[in-house]
């Protein structure tokens, strides 16, 4: 189930995901204009703009949750359909969205599974459907130790657990279930300092263990931290990609606000252009 | 969920401390509680009437109560997965129960053999169950409005084609519905064994486990690949198909019953499944405490017969219990969301 | 998905509302027939004298149905017009019937609305027009009450059961339930409170601590439900009598007694007949009351001859003081079994000579 999970982290300029002019409309509401994206192998892009800008239409396009218009969605190489967020999930994207898609009923290791329950062992149990708790328990344990997240059991309730704990567990689900890619939408948003950092630090573990991550982000500072590239949106387009080692947050701001024009800026595909 | 995550501490740095403040929230621990608390409440029942009447405690009152637990537990049970499956309510359940009572003793009066007319009952509450889950799926309306509707529709809709239907009195089934087995009335072992195998079901099998997922927060379920619309109809249809085996037990212990038969279940049903900590808010509920539960409801008629209570006590208790469990609802789910 | 409750949904809940109520209509769709050849349009301008009837329309009532067609044969029996509606178990459709009667100008309503909410508006309406109407079973200030003696119903019925008891066991009676239904209010005490007194008057040595009483709400289901309870409270009992609201309230009790094993000898007498033929009689039900309830057009044709022959009655319009008191048929499950059924009770008593009612016809206590 995992064998991804802790994949090389040498390949880097192998491109995880294509995204190339995708656009979507809501009756007269153009949602999406033209969208394009390269998301390499283990890398850390993040996805900024401002309200309206497209941001949650195109996650939602790359997560299968919306059909886009027109456009293609290349994963390794392959074109992708994506007609329901299992399409997305077959694929190797997990979306972690801002309401972190828990279950508030359900355990820590019951969520982790949620959807991809192992079956039990035992051929008549299996049959009947029956669940292996036991080795699902074990394996989110391992994952969660890999990946330095603490809560304090995982047959615990989900309800009692703090933002972080949330978020991380969210995250770390990704892992375990070996994506490929990871979308993370505003993951620090309603967080303390403190456990902001604790997603943050997972973020780079997911980056060494060779997950792709989307990161979408308010936060200037943090994507300094952690991105590798950002990609700003305004107006349905995806403007401008550029490395973060390069710029400056006012930079980015600029291009955002529109106080820089994108023409100006680097073209839309610049999966070429920066290296 | 909004509320949680307003929390600046770090948990992880210091899981243990923060456990300590936290209120401990594990799902054993609140089954156990909710268990408990019935548990209690009925030994309280049981032991208040057996100090006014010693004779309480007897063969006849453990067949009067398991033999009133029997036909409304397994309803209950029916209930209890559409309201964890986030179905808020099945009020057609009556008209379920009914419906298949009457397919199982058509069957019997047009010469078929038993088990066939028990299939032909399960099925029936199956088809029940379909059609109020398509509608609830296809139409996306409120549940509680189109089983309310469908209620009425279907209870109109039986009384064109019966007004009273009778099991044959030499029949199998009717010969089952009036035995014993190990001292208790036949019919409240099928009730054990829906209550174990659906409680078993619900927590182990990844049935259950999507069920669960579904009516705890359908979105986070879609965002795992989970098909709504399928499992919303499977419980529908799964729900129906106990009601079913209801219909069916209810007509081998109903010599003869009128379309409006199933009236008397309802609120006993409805309460049960909320005073078993079953919230309507979908996503969590135990089976076992479900059983406590009907069980404690079963003994009340029983103690207000012993207390020698006048009759109209059966309604005022009746009422009072639905406003009762409605209230603990509402606390548990304050309680809850802080 | 979500279950707010948007502009959209609503409309289209109400349209399916709208479906449920436009296919309920057509269920039941008003019945207008009419009597002999005069039709039922505008049939009263010839100076025939015409009977309005307005059947309740509840679907699980075959006798209400049959109610209309004794009164079509009454009518025209005595060459009456004759325009029959169907009050649709519905206030709205009770009320718009009444208009159109009025409108026909009839000369005697008759009615029975199971949804009485509406009767006061009917009520002025018929005032205001000078029609009398009579009632069934539902009083109604200024109207002709016409039903069974629930008093006498529950008198005789408990009689009856007290004599096999006094028969049988030597008035030895170790229990007396009474399967009361509450929510029915005094017609449970005339037939639940009067069996039970009729019983007490027939074996008058039974303790009053023997008497106990339950609540069957009138069915079989809640019957079945708390009865089990007074049967394990009283488990010494041996010889038991169970009187009850109607026959559904009564055989809940004794099948309950059939599951705890307490039905070696008990006996229970119901009302209003509904279980006490068939295939399926609870072999310990040893009697009922029957009303006869499709037989009612017949006493109120008693009053519309009056009314006819330009000799109105005073009007008496409450069950104590009823216009006409139908009189109840107390049958043992043996007699209940030779009394003819409800559609060939229906056609003999339209042969039968005017005046007859059901209980001379069939009744032969």
């Amino acid at each position: 189930m995992a064998e991804n999970a802790s994949a090389p982290q040498s390949a880097a300029s192998e491109v995880a995901l294509q995204a190339t002019s995708i656009s979507r409309r809501y009756g007269a509401v153009v949602a999406l204009a033209d969208a394009s994206m390269t998301l390499r192998r283990g890398e850390v892009m993040g996805l900024v703009g401002d309200n309206g800008a497209g941001k949650s239409t195109f996650l939602k396009i790359l997560s299968g949750a919306v059909v886009p218009d027109t456009g293609s969605i290349e994963i390794g190489g392959v074109e992708q359909s994506f007609r329901r967020p299992s399409d997305a999930l077959e694929a190797g994207i997990e979306t972690v969205y801002q309401d972190l898609a828990l279950v508030d009923t359900m355990s820590a290791v019951q969520n982790v599974y949620l959807g991809r329950e192992e079956l039990s062992k035992n051929p008549f149990l299996r049959l009947l459907n029956v669940v292996n708790d036991g080795g699902m328990r074990r394996r989110s344990r391992e994952v969660l130790a890999e990946l330095g997240v603490g809560i304090q059991s995982v047959n615990v309730s989900v309800k009692g657990m703090s933002g972080g704990q949330r978020q991380c567990l969210a995250i770390a689900r990704a892992l375990l279930w070996g994506r490929q890619i990871v979308i993370l939408d505003e993951p620090t948003a309603a967080l303390g300092v403190r456990e902001s950092q604790q997603v943050l630090e997972l973020i780079g573990r997911l980056r060494d263990h060779g997950v792709s991550v989307i990161l979408v982000s308010h936060n200037m500072q943090q994507l300094a931290q952690v991105a590798d590239r950002v990609t700003v949106m305004r107006l349905g387009r995806t403007i401008a990609t550029r490395t973060v080692a390069d710029i400056t947050p006012e930079t980015i701001i600029g291009l955002i606000t529109g106080a820089l024009p994108a023409d100006v800026a680097t073209p839309e595909d610049s999966a070429t252009v920066v290296a | 969920m909004t509320t949680s995550l307003i929390t600046a501490a770090d948990p992880a740095a210091a899981p243990e401390g923060r456990g300590g403040r936290r209120r401990p929230d594990r799902r054993g621990p609140a089954g156990y509680r909710d268990a408990l608390s019935i548990a209690a409440v009925w030994l309280v029942l049981i032991v208040a009437t057996t100090v006014v009447r010693p004779d309480f405690l007897s063969s006849q009152t453990l067949l009067a109560v398991t033999f009133t637990m029997s036909i409304s537990g397994i309803l209950a049970v029916a209930q209890a997965i559409i309201v964890i499956s986030g179905g808020l309510l099945d009020l057609s359940l009556p008209v379920a129960l009914v419906f298949s009572a009457w397919a199982t003793v058509t069957a019997l009066n047009n010469g078929l053999p038993t088990p066939v007319a028990i299939v032909i009952g399960i099925l029936a509450g199956a088809a029940w169950g379909a059609l109020n889950g398509l509608i609830v799926v296809f139409g996306k309306l409120n549940p509680i409005i189109v089983t309310l509707a469908t209620g009425f529709g279907g209870l109109a809709v039986m009384l064109i084609f019966f007004t009273s239907a009778q099991i044959p009195s030499a029949s199998d089934l009717r010969l089952y519905g009036l035995g014993r087995f190990l001292g208790l009335p036949n019919i409240f072992w099928p009730m054990v064994i829906v209550i174990i195998v659906a409680g078993l079901a619900l927590h182990f099998t990844r049935w259950g486990r999507h069920v669960v997922a579904v009516g705890g927060n359908a979105q986070a379920a879609k965002a795992r690949g989970i098909n709504l619309r399928r499992m919303r109809l499977a419980t529908f249809i799964g729900a129906g198909a106990v009601a079913g085996l209801a219909g069916v037990m209810f007509s081998a212990v109903t010599p003869s019953f009128t379309a409006a038969a199933g009236a008397g279940f309802q609120l006993i049903v409805i309460g049960a499944v909320i005073l078993a900590g079953i919230s309507l808010s979908g996503g969590k509920g135990n089976l076992l405490v479900l059983l406590l539960s009907i069980g404690f409801l079963a003994t009340i008629p029983a103690s207000i017969a012993f207390f020698g209570l006048p009759p109209a006590w059966a309604l005022v208790f009746q009422g009072a219990l639905l406003i009762i469990a409605v209230g603990i609802d509402g606390y548990r789910l304050k309680r809850t969301a802080r | 998905m979500t279950h707010s409750t948007t502009r959209g949904r609503l409309a289209r809940l109400g349209l399916i509302g709208l479906a449920a109520g436009l296919a309920l209509t057509g269920c039941s769709t008003v019945g207008s027939t009419a009597g002999g050849d005069s039709g039922a349009t505008g049939a009263a301008d010839d100076g025939t004298f015409t009977v309005g009837f307005a059947t309740g329309g509840q679907p699980d009532a075959d006798w209400q149905q049959l109610q209309g067609d004794v009164a079509q044969g009454l009518a025209e029996q005595r060459g009456w017009d004759f325009v029959e509606l169907s009050n649709d178990n519905s206030e709205a459709t009770a009320t718009k019937n009444a208009d159109i009667f009025i409108q026909k100008g009839v000369d005697v309503v008759m009615m029975f609305n199971g949804q009485p909410s509406a009767n006061p508006v009917i009520a002025k309406k018929y005032e205001a027009a000078g029609i009398p109407v009579v009632t069934f079973d539902i009083a109604q200030p200024g109207w002709y009450f016409v039903g069974v003696d629930n008093a006498a119903a529950g008198t005789e019925g408990g009689t009856s059961l007290g004599e096999l008891a006094k028969e049988k066991w030597d008035c030895k009676v170790d229990l007396v339930i009474s399967a009361e239904g509450t929510a029915a209010g005094q017609i449970n005490t005339w037939r639940t409170g009067n069996a039970r007194d009729a019983v007490k008057k027939t074996c008058p040595d039974i303790p009053e601590g023997n008497y106990v009483s339950y609540e069957a709400d009138g069915n079989l289901t809640t019957s079945l439900a708390n009865a089990p309870g007074v049967f394990a409270a009283h488990p010494d009992a041996k010889n038991i009598l169970v009187v009850g609201l109607n026959d559904q309230a009564v055989v809940g009790a004794l099948q309950a007694a059939t599951q705890l094993g307490r039905d070696g000898s008990i006996m229970g007498w119901g009302q209003d007949g509904g279980l006490i033929t068939g295939d399926n009689v609870d072999p310990n039900l040893v009697g009922s009351v029957m009303y006869f309830l499709e037989g009612y057009p017949a006493s109120a044709f008693e009053i519309a001859d009056a009314i006819e022959a330009g000799d109105a009655p005073a009007v008496k319009d409450t069950g104590d003081d009823a216009a006409v008191s139908v009189k109840p048929c107390p049958v043992t499950a043996e007699e209940a079994a030779s009394i003819p059924s409800i559609e060939d009770r229906v056609s003999q008593l339209a042969s039968a000579p005017k005046g007859s009612t059901e209980y001379d016809l069939f009744c032969k206590a």
